[in-house]
């Protein structure tokens, strides 16, 4: 039958086509990493910042409620960069995962 | 403004995100339908017609529409579980939402004249806290009291503790803050670039050109950012949501 091989060789080179573009589809992952890795370094920097301002604020609370003004905001500022850091560092080990 | 008579540049790049009425005057209550109570309304719409209406065929070989919405489907089903594992699959309608919600919010928000309600901390703070309240819960159901071993670091010496404690619960709290802000500051910083652009477009006369293909260019860029938020916001709910899965890890 003719046309039924005609249709296996159209198949076949379909078959060729799609790996082709399959071939071609698997470069694509490393552009994906460099969104993901920028990404990843949006959110430590974030993470950072926000530690601190939320220290900040938890001093600046505790310090209203004792009426003792720069003590605690200093000590849970510093306590704030710790946790900061702390949270960024979590996001460093999925980094390594 | 500071050119004063000339007061054609008078840009004010703040004001899209200004939340108004539609069908009253005056203040606004928790029952005014406001153009961001509109805008949610046909987000809502838009994913009602994209996974009731374009998959209600139920072709084997999909069609256009249908081809999207399974494309989308198998992508963050794909997500849940590769970071929260086959567990995490029970709470895969509660992500799959968010996630819609989300990229619908930001893509309809690239449209002229409308408006992004996703450039609301009030509006993603409420999703960050949902996401961080439910987390929490679950880590407390999953694991009772030693979820907070997370807080409690056995491998530390006793007299560091206590201070230990006050870090890691900091940074605990980091998260929903940190998880709406970025949403939140990424559509907003957006959307305001390209009102300025447009604003010097406004008054360069022939020279508009310039700022126009920046504009041209910051929102192709924005089309990127605004799927790659929606894609952040759902993969840092499957971390989180992991993490009260397996704790220790």
């Amino acid at each position: 039958m003719p046309s039924q091989h005609k249709k296996n060789g159209e198949l076949e080179s379909l078959g060729q086509r799609l790996s082709n573009v399959k071939a071609k589809g698997a470069k694509s992952p490393p552009d994906n990493k460099v969104i993901s890795s920028a990404n990843m370094g949006w959110r430590m920097i974030l993470e950072l910042v926000v530690g601190m301002l939320l220290g900040i604020l938890l001093g600046l609370g505790l310090d209203y409620l004792f009426d003792t003004r720069p003590v605690f905001l200093i000590i849970m500022a510093l306590f704030g960069f710790a946790g900061g850091v702390r949270a960024m560092m979590r996001t460093a080990k999925e980094l390594d995962k | 403004m500071a050119t004063g008579s000339e007061s054609s540049f008078d840009i004010r790049p703040m004001d899209q995100f200004i939340i108004s009425p539609l069908f009253s005057e005056g203040d606004l209550n928790w029952y005014t339908f406001t153009n961001q109570s509109l805008w949610m309304l046909i987000a809502l719409l838009g994913i009602i017609g994209l996974f009731v209406f374009g998959i209600r065929k139920g072709d084997v070989v999909p069609g256009r529409i249908q081809s999207i919405a399974e494309v989308v489907y198998v992508f963050v089903h794909k997500m849940v579980v590769d970071i929260a594992g086959q567990e995490g699959l029970k709470y895969f309608p509660y992500i799959f939402s968010l996630f819609l919600l989300i990229l619908f919010g930001n893509v309809l928000g690239l449209l002229p004249y409308s408006f992004t309600f996703t450039s609301h901390i009030a509006v993603t703070g409420i999703l960050a806290l949902l996401v961080f309240v439910s987390v929490t819960v679950l880590g407390f159901i999953r694991n009772g009291v030693r979820f907070l071993s997370l807080f409690w670091i056995s491998s530390a010496p006793l007299a560091l503790r206590p201070v230990l404690l006050v870090i890691e619960v900091i940074s605990y709290f980091v998260r929903p803050v940190s998880h709406s802000i970025r949403l939140a500051g990424n559509m907003m910083a957006g959307h305001a670039v390209i009102k300025v652009f447009a604003g010097f477009a406004g008054v360069m006369g022939l020279g508009a050109i310039a700022p126009i293909f920046a504009i041209v260019a910051v929102y192709g860029l924005e089309m990127l950012v605004v799927v790659i938020q929606a894609y952040v916001f759902t993969i840092l709910t499957c971390v989180y949501l992991n993490d009260a899965l397996h704790p220790g890890h």
